[in-house]
């Protein structure tokens, strides 16, 4: 099981767009930039009320999410599903957002094979997360368990490492507190 | 639940195509229904309009 922490954020859903500072959609875009074919059709893993995904300027979004009371807070068409095991099928999308939310999951490897999977040739993930090495990454760390999140944060060197183990090509976007990764699907031969 | 997204959701499990059986629809939107595995017979409940496709074995303990 990939998706953790599931049962509290239904129980928060209502407040979630209150409580987080607003998605960096400007940083959200440029990561997308880095992506080797047209941004059409995009999905916000994780995204919960939708709030990363409304303010990106892509035709077809939607959200996938393990959470069923965060899904019923958006306006965006919706599918409940676990990004371990994504219920999308192989080449079916250009981007995948990840925002706020890569710390809530587990099995980041099984996560991170599944979104090759499911993005066509040169399609590109983003994935924007807070540092644990910086002072305020430490801070929130310990205050994400103590309202009893089971959350793990890594640094944007460590994320880029796993990334490209898959077999992404991984562009650091903007470093920092809340830091922003963008991995490319490379183009096969012939595409 | 908009049409639009049969063309890329598919069954979590062995990622096979699914088929819909509408219950009920409104304005063009898939209201509640069924989506089941063209593979391995998994049925998949739409509600609300979202259809839930969690693998079976996290769908208990996070219906809320």
């Amino acid at each position: 099981m990939s998706t953790g922490d599931v049962a509290l954020f239904d129980r928060f859903a209502r407040y979630y767009d209150l409580f987080m500072p607003g998605a960096k959609a400007t940083a959200l875009s440029r990561g997308l930039e880095h992506a080797g074919r047209p941004v059409e059709r995009l999905v916000d893993v994780g995204g919960g009320t939708g709030r990363a995904a409304r303010a990106l300027g892509v035709e077809r979004r939607f959200v996938l999410d393990a959470s069923r009371g965060m899904l019923a807070q958006t306006t965006l068409p919706s599918v409940q599903g676990d990004a371990g095991r994504l219920p999308l099928a192989t080449d079916a999308v250009d981007a995948i957002t990840i925002v706020d939310a890569l710390h809530h999951i587990y099995e980041w490897d099984t996560v991170f094979e599944e979104a090759y999977r499911v993005l066509a040739p040169g399609g590109v993930l983003v994935i924007s997360d807070f540092d644990p090495t910086t002072v305020p990454g430490r801070v929130l760390a310990f205050g994400e368990r103590l309202v009893g999140f089971d959350s793990a944060f890594v640094s944007p060197a460590q994320l880029r490492q796993q990334l490209e183990d898959v077999g992404f090509e991984t562009h650091l976007i903007e470093g920092g507190f809340g830091y922003t990764v963008a991995a490319v699907v490379p183009k096969r031969e012939g595409t | 639940m908009n049409e639009d997204l049969l063309d890329i959701i598919c069954c979590p499990l062995d990622k096979s195509e699914l088929e819909l059986d509408v219950r009920d629809r409104d304005d063009g939107e898939i209201v509640s229904g069924t989506l089941t595995c063209t593979e391995c017979g998994e049925a998949y409940p739409i509600e609300d309009g979202i259809p839930n496709l969690l693998p079976p074995d996290m769908r208990e303990e996070t219906t809320a």
